[in-house]
C-alpha cells in the first residue's frame, strides 16, 4: 500500500521550467461533416510545474475543452496531451482512471461533492478509491488548510456553497496530484465568497507547491493566477504573466468579448 | 387538455425514453402478473364447468340412490335396482332412458403398467343413446360382448393402446378385455384427469357387481316439449323409496358446487389471492417508479411553472402521461399475461397438475379488468407525485433536483409500530393458546401491513446494519451503496416491499410444509410398526384401489407375518358425511397402535373431541346403499396419519359396498424372515395387480410426506413469479436511480472511480435492497409459519414445528444473488456513462 506522506517528507517538486502538463498541436473537432465544430484548432500550451495558470476566453473559445483534454476527461482529435511524460491519448480507460484519482485533482463549478458522503469522506474519496492510506499528519495538514475542522462530519447539503467548494479543493489536493484542474470553481458563488475560495486555492497550491490550471471568465479570478492564457476560436491568442484584474479585463475587451 | 400542454406531455414522454421504459415496464409487469393468474384461474373454472356441463348436456332427468354418504365431486352414490328402468320408460314424455353402472377400473397399458392419474379410474357403461352419452367415439365401435370395451383417448395415447388390441383392466381383479373403440369427452381426450373404460351394461354388471341387476344411475331423455322439472316430477312418482330423481341442470350445478369444496377450487381461490398479491406488488412498483420520476422532473415542472403554466396544467400533463403509459403498459401486460398463463399451465403440468383443457381461457372480463386495473393503478400511483409536482414553486427550477429523502415520519413510526405490535402479539398469543388459525391469519396480515408501514425505518436500520460490514472492508463502492440505500428510505422500502411480501409467504409455506412433513413422519414413525407397504400406484385423488386378493397373496408369502389390508370410503355418521378407513382390525392392530374392536365403530381422539363422543356412544351409520345401522363406539385411538379419523371393520363395510377395494397393504415380516426373498415375491405379486407400489418402511415414511411437496411445488411456482417481478421492480427502481444520479456518477468517475467501482456500487445497492427484502420477509415468514403451525396443531394434535433453516438460508442466498442479477442492467449502464458527458448533464 502506498502511503502519501506529509509535506516535509515529500520528494521535492521537479525543477522549475519543467512542464507538469502540455498540449502539442491539439485539435478537437466535435461532430462530423457540415455540423462539425472545431473547439481546439492547433493549440500548443505548457503548464510549468508549480505555476498557477488561468485559461480565459469568450464563450466557445475552447477553454473548457482544453482543460478537459489536459485532465484526461476528453480525448483530442489529433495532437498530443501529456501529463508529465504520459501521453493521455495513448492509454486506455483503466490507466486514465488511475491517473484521475492519483495524479489529477478536479474542482468543478458545482456538484463537486457526493451528497451521501460527509465532508471528510468526500475529501478522502480519491485516496479511498485508489486504496491509498493517507498519513494522518498529511490529512490533518490539508484539513487545517481548508479550515473546516468543525464541519468535517457534515453532509454537503449542510454546508454553504463556499464551504462546499473548499471541501472540493481539499479533495483535489489530498492525493498531491501533478495537476489540479479547476473549471470555473467560483462560477456559482457570490463575488465575496468567490474571492475567499480563490485566496484559499492560491495559498494552498503555493504552500504545497502544486500546479494549477483554472478556467474562468472572471478577470478578478484570473488575477489570482501567475499567468493567464487567452483563447479565442480554438487558438491561443495571448499570454499574460503576473495579471491584474484591470489588465485582464482590457485584454478580454480586445478579444471582442 | 389544452393544446400546448398536450404537446409538452407528448414531447416529455418521447424525450425521456429511459424513464418511459421504466414506467411502462412497471405497469407491464403488474398487469402481466395479474392477468396471468386471472387467466389461469379462468382456465381452471372453464375446465371445471365444461367437464360437468358436458356430463349431463343431453340428459333431462337422472335417477339415483337417495342416500349420499359424501358430497365429493365425481364420487358416485350406492347402486339402485335396475328394475326401475322399465317403470321409468313407461312414464309419458320419456323419449329414452338408459341404465349406467359405474365403478372403479384401472386400465393397463401395452407395457402392462396400470395407467394412473389425478382423476378417478372409471369403469363405466357404454350408453347407446348418443344424446345421453357425453362420450363420443372417435374410432372403432361400441362394445358388444361382456369383455369388449371402449376407452378414453388419453388412456389410449398414454398406454399406447389401439382398437382391436387386448389389454388388462383391474376391476379390481384383472380381466382381459378387447378394445373395440376409443372415445373423447366433449372436445377433450378425457373427462378431467380421469381414465374411462366402458363395457356393455351386462358386462359392467357381470364384472363390477357379480351379475346383479344393479345400476348407479338411470339417464332419461325427454320428448321434445317436455320441461326437465315436469319430467322429473312425473318420474319421481313411479320411483321406489330409496331412489330419487333430479334434473340434468340440478345434477350439473351439484357437481360444480361439489368441486367448489375440493382441491381445484381451493387452488382457484389460491390463484385469486395471488392475483391480489400481484395487484399489490404492481401498485407498489408503479407508485415507486412514479415517485422516482416525479422527483426527477421537479425542475422540469418548475421551469414550466416559471414559464406560466398553471398548476392544473402541470397536473393534467402528469396525469396525461400516466394515462398514456398506463395504457401502453396494460396492453403489453395483457399480451404477456396470456403467455404467462400458458407458461404457468405448463409449469403446473410439469409438477403433475395437468388442467383438463387445451389452451388458455382469456375472458373479456379479465382483459377489461386488467386494463382498468392497470390504468387505475397507474393514475392513482401518479397522483401523489403529480400533486407534488404541481406544487413545485418556480424557484425550484434553480435548485438541484430534489429527491424525496424524507425518512419515516413520527406518525408512520407510531402507526407501523402499533400495527406490528398488535399483529405479533395477536399471532403469538393465538399460537401459544393454540387458538384458531383464522386468528393467526388475521394477526399475520396485520403484522405484514405493520412491517410494510415500518418499511422506511427498517430500511434505514438495515442500511446501517448490513452496510457496516461492507464499509469496514474499506470498500468505497460498498460504503456508497450503503449510503445510497439509506438516503431515500421510503423509496428503498417501497422497492423492497414487494420482495418482503413474496419472501414472507414463501417462508411461511416452507415452514408450514416442513412442519407438516415432520409431524406426519413423526406420527407414522411412532404409530406404524410394519416393515413394508404396498399401495396404489399414483395414489392421489380418487385413484380407486386394488383387489383384496392382493393382500391374501402377500399374506401367503413365506416370511410375512402380517399383511393387513386397508381401504377407504365414506359413510354418514349421525347424518354427517365422514371419511372412513376400513380393514381387518386384528390384522391392522399388528402394524398400528389402533386397538379397534370387531363389529364396532372406532374413532380418533380428535374425532371424539370434535363430536363429543366416547367409548360406548351409539352412532347411526348410513352406508352408500342406503342402509342405516346403529353402531357402538368401541375404541378411541390416538391419531394415525394413514388412518382416517373414523375406522370401520371391513366386515361391516363390505356388506354394503358393491365393489370392494383396498388402498394399502401393510406388511410385517416374521423374525428371522428372508426379507430380500420375501420382498422379491411381494414385488412380483404387486406387478400382477397392475404395478402396485412397494415401499420399505423408510421409503414409505418419506413418501407420506411427499404430497406436501407437490402442494408446495404449486405454491413455489407462483411465488417464484411474484419474486421475479419484485426483483424486476428493484432493477427498475435502480435503473431510474442511476438516471437520476447521472451527474453524481460522472463526478465519481472524474475523481478516479473506475467502471468497476461504479458497477459494484450499483450492484451492492441491489444486493442490499434484495437482502433487506429477503431477510425481513424471511423473519416475518418464520414467525408466521411458527404461529400457523402452532394454531393448526390444535386440530391435528401433532404439532411438530420444524423450521428448515437450510432452505431459508438458500432463500436468502438466492435473494441476494437475484438482487445482483436485478442490479446488473442498471450497473452496466452506470459504468458505461462517459464521465464528462455525465457531469455536464443539466
Amino acid at each position: 500500500m502506498v502511503v502519501v506522506e506529509n509535506s516535509t517528507q515529500r520528494p521535492l517538486p521537479a525543477p522549475a521550467g519543467v512542464s507538469a502538463a502540455r498540449v502539442i498541436d491539439a485539435r478537437k473537432v466535435y461532430g462530423r461533416g457540415d455540423s462539425a465544430v472545431t473547439a481546439l484548432d492547433g493549440v500548443n500550451v505548457e503548464f510549468p510545474v508549480g505555476e498557477f495558470t488561468a485559461v480565459m476566453g469568450p464563450s466557445g473559445s475552447g477553454k473548457s475543452t482544453l482543460v478537459h483534454c489536459v485532465a484526461g476527461l476528453d480525448t483530442l482529435t489529433s495532437g498530443r496531451a501529456l501529463l508529465g511524460e504520459t501521453d493521455l491519448g495513448a492509454i486506455g480507460d483503466k490507466a486514465l482512471t488511475a491517473i484521475r484519482r492519483t495524479r489529477i485533482g478536479f474542482v468543478f463549478q458545482a456538484y463537486n461533492l457526493l451528497p451521501t458522503l460527509s465532508a471528510l469522506e468526500n475529501i478522502t474519496l480519491p485516496a479511498d478509491l485508489a486504496g491509498l492510506l493517507l498519513s494522518p499528519a498529511w490529512l490533518d495538514e490539508v484539513i487545517g488548510t481548508v479550515g473546516l475542522r468543525d464541519r468535517l462530519g457534515h453532509r454537503p447539503a449542510e454546508l454553504s456553497g463556499g464551504q462546499q467548494q473548499r471541501v472540493a479543493i481539499a479533495r483535489a489536493l489530498v492525493t498531491r496530484p501533478d495537476l489540479v484542474v479547476a473549471d470555473e470553481p467560483t462560477g456559482n458563488l457570490d463575488s465575496r465568497t468567490g474571492q475567499e475560495v480563490l485566496d484559499f486555492l492560491g495559498t494552498a497550491v503555493r504552500e504545497l507547491g502544486l500546479t494549477v490550471v483554472m478556467v474562468t471568465h472572471d478577470p478578478a479570478a484570473a488575477a489570482h493566477a501567475d499567468r493567464v492564457v487567452f483563447l479565442a476560436d480554438g487558438r491561443v491568442v495571448d499570454t499574460m504573466p503576473r495579471p491584474t484584474a484591470d489588465l485582464v479585463l482590457d485584454r478580454m475587451k480586445g478579444l471582442g468579448r | 387538455m389544452s393544446g400546448p400542454m398536450t404537446k409538452v406531455t407528448g414531447r416529455s414522454l418521447w424525450s425521456r425514453k429511459r424513464r418511459l421504459f421504466g414506467l411502462v415496464s412497471a405497469v407491464f409487469l403488474g398487469v402481466a402478473f395479474l392477468t396471468g393468474t386471472l387467466g389461469l384461474s379462468a382456465t381452471l373454472s372453464s375446465a371445471i364447468d365444461s367437464a360437468f356441463t358436458t356430463a349431463y348436456q343431453g340428459t333431462d332427468v337422472i335417477i339415483r340412490n337417495a342416500t349420499a354418504t359424501t358430497t365429493a365431486a365425481g364420487a358416485d352414490r350406492g347402486p339402485i335396482s335396475g328394475s326401475i328402468l322399465a317403470a321409468v320408460r313407461a312414464v309419458p314424455g320419456v323419449a329414452d332412458a338408459q341404465s349406467e353402472l359405474r365403478g372403479n377400473g384401472v386400465i393397463a397399458g401395452t407395457n402392462g403398467q396400470a395407467i394412473t392419474g389425478m382423476g378417478p379410474r372409471l369403469a363405466d357403461t357404454w350408453i347407446t343413446d348418443s344424446t345421453l352419452n357425453p362420450w363420443k367415439l372417435v374410432s372403432g365401435a361400441p362394445p358388444q360382448g361382456p369383455d369388449q370395451v371402449v376407452i378414453d383417448r388419453n388412456s389410449a395415447t398414454v398406454g399406447d393402446l389401439k382398437v382391436g388390441q387386448t389389454t388388462t383392466v383391474y376391476l379390481p381383479n384383472p380381466l382381459r378385455v378387447t378394445i373395440t373403440g376409443i372415445a373423447v369427452y366433449g372436445d377433450e381426450s378425457t373427462d378431467g384427469g380421469s381414465s374411462y373404460v366402458a363395457f356393455t351394461l351386462a358386462g359392467a354388471q357381470q364384472h363390477l357387481v357379480g351379475g346383479k341387476d344393479a345400476v348407479t344411475q338411470i339417464l332419461v331423455r325427454g320428448e321434445p316439449g317436455q320441461t326437465q322439472d315436469g319430467l322429473r316430477a312425473a318420474i319421481a312418482r313411479v320411483l321406489p323409496s330409496g331412489a330419487q330423481a333430479i334434473t340434468g341442470a340440478q345434477a350439473t350445478s351439484e357437481q360444480i358446487a361439489a368441486v367448489g369444496s375440493e382441491f381445484l377450487n381451493f387452488f382457484k381461490a389460491f390463484l385469486d389471492v395471488f392475483a391480489g398479491i400481484a395487484l399489490v406488488v404492481a401498485m407498489l412498483n408503479v407508485h415507486n417508479t412514479f415517485g422516482v420520476v416525479a422527483a426527477q422532473r421537479t425542475r422540469e415542472s418548475a421551469l414550466l411553472r416559471a414559464l406560466g403554466a398553471s398548476r392544473g396544467q402541470i397536473l393534467r400533463a402528469v396525469l396525461g402521461e400516466a394515462l398514456v403509459l398506463g395504457l401502453l403498459g396494460s396492453i403489453a401486460g395483457l399480451a404477456a399475461g396470456y403467455g404467462l398463463a400458458a407458461g404457468l399451465k405448463d409449469a403446473l403440468a410439469g409438477i403433475g397438475l395437468d388442467l383438463p383443457i387445451s389452451g388458455v381461457v382469456f375472458t373479456a372480463g379479465n382483459a377489461v379488468l386488467g386494463l382498468v386495473v392497470g390504468l387505475a393503478v397507474t393514475v392513482i400511483a401518479a397522483l401523489t407525485p403529480a400533486v407534488r409536482s404541481s406544487r413545485v414553486a418556480p424557484v425550484e427550477a434553480l435548485r438541484e433536483s430534489a429527491v424525496d429523502t424524507a425518512g419515516a415520519s413520527r406518525t408512520r413510526l407510531g402507526i407501523g409500530a402499533a400495527l406490528t405490535a398488535v399483529g405479533v402479539l395477536g399471532a403469538a398469543g393465538a399460537a401459544l393458546d393454540k387458538r384458531s388459525a383464522t386468528v393467526v391469519g388475521l394477526a399475520g396480515f396485520v403484522t405484514l401491513i405493520g412491517v410494510l408501514v415500518l418499511g422506511p425505518v427498517i430500511a434505514t436500520l438495515a442500511a446501517r446494519v448490513l452496510g457496516a460490514p461492507i464499509a469496514r472492508l474499506r470498500s468505497v463502492p460498498g460504503q456508497l451503496a450503503g449510503r445510497n440505500v439509506a438516503r431515500a428510505p421510503k423509496r428503498t422500502a417501497a422497492a423492497a416491499s414487494a420482495l418482503i411480501v413474496g419472501v414472507a409467504i414463501v417462508t411461511l409455506f416452507t415452514v408450514f410444509g416442513a412442519s407438516l412433513k415432520a409431524s406426519t413422519v413423526a406420527n407414522l414413525d411412532q404409530t406404524f410398526t410394519g416393515d413394508l407397504v404396498v399401495s396404489n400406484s399414483g395414489g392421489g385423488y380418487a385413484a380407486g384401489g386394488f383387489s383384496p386378493a392382493a393382500a391374501t397373496a402377500i399374506g401367503a408369502v413365506p416370511g410375512v407375518s402380517t399383511a393387513a389390508a386397508a381401504g377407504s370410503g365414506a359413510v354418514l355418521l349421525d347424518g354427517v358425511s365422514r371419511p372412513v378407513t376400513t380393514g381387518d382390525p386384528t390384522q391392522l392392530d399388528r402394524v398400528f397402535t389402533l386397538g379397534a374392536p370387531a363389529g364396532q365403530l372406532s374413532i380418533s381422539s380428535t374425532a371424539a373431541k370434535a363430536n363429543g363422543w366416547q367409548v360406548g356412544t351409539i352412532v347411526k351409520v348410513t352406508f352408500a346403499d342406503g342402509a342405516t345401522i346403529p353402531l357402538r363406539v368401541g375404541a378411541v385411538y390416538q391419531p394415525i396419519s394413514p388412518v382416517d379419523q373414523y375406522f370401520l371393520p371391513s366386515s361391516l363395510w363390505n356388506a354394503h359396498t358393491a365393489q370392494q377395494l383396498d388402498t394399502n397393504v401393510y406388511v410385517a415380516f416374521a423374525p428371522g424372515a428372508n426379507v430380500p426373498a420375501a420382498t422379491a415375491q411381494i414385488n412380483a405379486i404387486a406387478k400382477t395387480y397392475g404395478g402396485l407400489t412397494v415401499q420399505d418402511r423408510s421409503a414409505y415414511l418419506t413418501s407420506q410426506a411427499s404430497d406436501v411437496d407437490t402442494l408446495l411445488g404449486v405454491v413455489y411456482v407462483l411465488l417464484a413469479l411474484a419474486i421475479v417481478i419484485a426483483l424486476l421492480g428493484i432493477g427498475n427502481t435502480l435503473a431510474l436511480a442511476v438516471y437520476e444520479r447521472t451527474r453524481e456518477i460522472g463526478l465519481l468517475r472524474a475523481v478516479g472511480a473506475s467502471r468497476a467501482h461504479v458497477r459494484s456500487t450499483i450492484r451492492w445497492e441491489a444486493v442490499l435492497i434484495a437482502l433487506l427484502g429477503t431477510i425481513t420477509g424471511a423473519a416475518l415468514g418464520v414467525f408466521l409459519g411458527w404461529a400457523v403451525v402452532r394454531a393448526v396443531s390444535a386440530a391435528q394434535q401433532s404439532g411438530v414445528v420444524s423450521i428448515p433453516w437450510a432452505q431459508i438460508a438458500i432463500v436468502l442466498v438466492v435473494g441476494a444473488l437475484a438482487g445482483l442479477l436485478a442490479g446488473a442492467r442498471p450497473a452496466r449502464r452506470a459504468a458505461r456513462l462517459d464521465p464528462l458527458g455525465a457531469i455536464s448533464v443539466s
